[in-house]
C-alpha cells in the first residue's frame, strides 16, 4: 500500500515537473506522427508495423512474387480514384461523357486523378495476369494451395469485370463500340449466348440501361464482391505460407 | 536552454532525446536513429498533406458547375432564343431569372416569388408573370398584381446589345 502511494506521488511529481514547453512539444508529436507520439504509446502501432515489415520471407522469395502486392496497391489507387471521380461522374446516356470531360478539362487536379485510374487499372490487368504467370510456372497452385488458386481465378475474371464495365463509362464512340462488340461475342455462345447477351445490355442494344448497369457493376458489385475474394485470397495465404522452396 | 533528462543537452530544439524519448531515459546510441525517424515522419507528413491539398482542390466545385458566378458576373444568351412575345428562364448569379421580351423592350425579373419561394413564370395570355403555387401575378417591373405576396419581385438590369441579351 505505502509503495503504491510513493509511487503515485512520484507521478505527481513527474507530472509537475511538466513544462508547458515540452507539452506543446508533445502534443506536436501526438499531431504529426502517430509512430512515435502518445498514441503509439497506447496502440503500439509501430511494433504492428514492425513486426510486419520484419516478418522474415524464405530466402527463396525474389522480385517476381511482387506481382500480387503490385496489384493490390493498385487496387486501392484505383479505389481511392475511382472515389474522387465519383464526385462528379453522372452516369446517363446524355451526361456521362459530358462529365468526363469536365473532369479532365475544368476540375482542378481532374486530369491527374481520371489518369491515375486509366493508367493503374491498365497496368493492374497486366500485374494481375504477371501474377498468375508466377504462380503457374512455380507450381505454386499445387495442393494445399489449390483451393487459394481457384480463389485466385475469381479475382482475375472480376479485374477483367472491371476493366469492361469501367470502359463504358466514358460512354465515347470507342467505348459504346466496344461494348457492342464484346456483348455480341458472348451472343455467339451456344443456346444461353442470345438471353446472356439481352440480360447483359438489359435490352437488344447498347443503351442507358447497359450504361446504368455497368455502372452499378462497376462501383458497387464488383468492389464490394472484390473484398470479401481478396480477404479469402489473404487470409488463406497468411495461412498456408508462402509457397516453396520448389 | 531547454535541459533534457540524462543530462543530455540538445543543440536543436526539437531534438528527439527531448520530443519522443519522453517516458524512455535510454542511451544515446538510440536517439540519433529516432532523431531521424522524427524527420521522415515529417517528411512523409508533408507529403500526405500534399495529397490532401490535391484532393481538397479537386473537390471544390469549379465556378463552371456550380454556376452563377459571383455577384457583378453577366450572363447574356442569343436575341433569337426569346423572340418577341415569348419569355424565357435562365440561370443568372445563381439565381433563376425570367427574360420576358415584349414589343415595347426586354425585361428581367428574379422568378423567384417573395411569397413563398416558388419559381415564376410568364403567362403569354394574361401577359402577368404568374406564381403556380398560389396564384399570385406580378407584372413585368415586379408589382403585385394579385395574390398574398408581400412585396415585388426584384428586377435585374437587361439590355439588348447587338444580337444578345445581356443580363446584369
Amino acid at each position: 500500500m505505502e509503495e503504491e502511494k510513493e509511487k503515485e506521488k512520484g507521478q505527481e511529481k513527474k507530472f509537475e515537473e511538466r513544462i508547458y514547453l515540452r507539452e506543446s512539444v508533445n502534443l506536436f508529436t501526438l499531431l504529426t506522427g502517430i509512430l512515435y507520439g502518445e498514441l503509439d504509446g497506447r496502440l503500439g502501432i509501430k511494433d504492428a508495423i514492425k513486426k510486419n515489415l520484419k516478418k522474415p520471407v524464405p530466402h527463396h522469395v525474389n522480385l517476381s512474387f511482387c506481382f500480387g502486392g503490385i496489384s493490390f496497391f493498385l487496387f486501392l489507387i484505383l479505389l481511392a480514384t475511382g472515389v474522387l471521380l465519383l464526385m462528379y461522374y453522372r452516369p446517363t446516356t446524355a451526361d456521362a461523357y459530358e462529365s468526363v470531360v469536365l473532369i479532365s478539362n475544368v476540375v482542378s487536379y481532374g486530369w491527374l486523378f481520371r489518369g491515375l485510374h486509366h493508367w493503374a487499372a491498365n497496368i493492374m490487368v497486366l500485374m494481375v495476369i504477371f501474377h498468375m504467370g508466377r504462380v503457374f510456372f512455380y507450381g505454386a497452385y499445387k495442393p494445399p494451395r489449390d483451393f487459394n488458386w481457384v480463389v485466385g481465378m475469381v479475382l482475375l475474371f472480376m479485374t477483367l469485370m472491371f476493366g469492361f464495365s469501367g470502359y463504358l463509362l466514358p460512354w465515347n464512340q470507342i467505348s459504346f463500340w466496344a461494348t457492342t462488340v464484346v456483348t455480341d461475342a458472348m451472343g455467339a455462345l451456344p443456346l444461353v449466348g442470345g438471353t446472356l447477351k439481352y440480360f447483359i445490355r438489359g435490352g437488344p442494344e447498347v443503351s442507358q440501361l447497359t450504361l446504368t448497369r455497368f455502372f452499378a457493376l462497376h462501383v458497387v458489385i464488383l468492389p464490394a464482391a472484390m473484398f470479401a475474394f481478396l480477404f479469402l485470397h489473404f487470409g488463406i495465404l497468411r495461412k498456408q505460407g508462402i509457397s516453396g522452396p520448389f | 536552454m531547454l535541459s533534457l533528462r540524462g543530462g543530455h543537452k540538445c543543440p536543436l530544439f526539437l531534438c528527439a532525446k527531448g520530443v519522443i524519448m519522453e517516458h524512455q531515459v535510454q542511451a544515446a546510441k538510440t536517439s540519433r536513429r529516432s532523431f531521424l525517424n522524427f524527420f521522415l515522419g515529417l517528411v512523409l507528413l508533408a507529403g500526405f498533406g500534399g495529397a490532401i491539398k490535391t484532393v481538397f482542390q479537386f473537390l471544390w466545385p469549379p465556378k463552371e458547375i456550380a454556376g452563377g458566378g459571383g455577384a457583378g458576373s453577366t450572363t447574356t444568351i442569343p436575341l433569337a432564343e426569346v423572340p418577341v412575345g415569348g419569355a424565357k428562364t435562365v440561370r443568372h448569379q445563381g439565381k433563376p431569372v425570367v427574360v420576358v421580351r415584349q414589343a415595347t423592350g426586354v425585361y428581367a425579373v428574379i422568378a423567384v416569388c417573395t411569397h413563398l419561394g416558388c419559381i415564376v413564370s410568364w403567362d403569354k395570355e394574361k401577359k402577368l408573370l404568374a406564381c403556380p403555387c398560389h396564384t399570385a401575378f406580378f407584372a413585368l417591373n415586379g408589382a403585385v398584381v394579385m395574390g398574398p405576396p408581400p412585396s415585388p419581385l426584384p428586377v435585374a438590369q437587361v439590355k439588348i446589345v447587338g444580337e444578345q441579351i445581356v443580363i446584369s
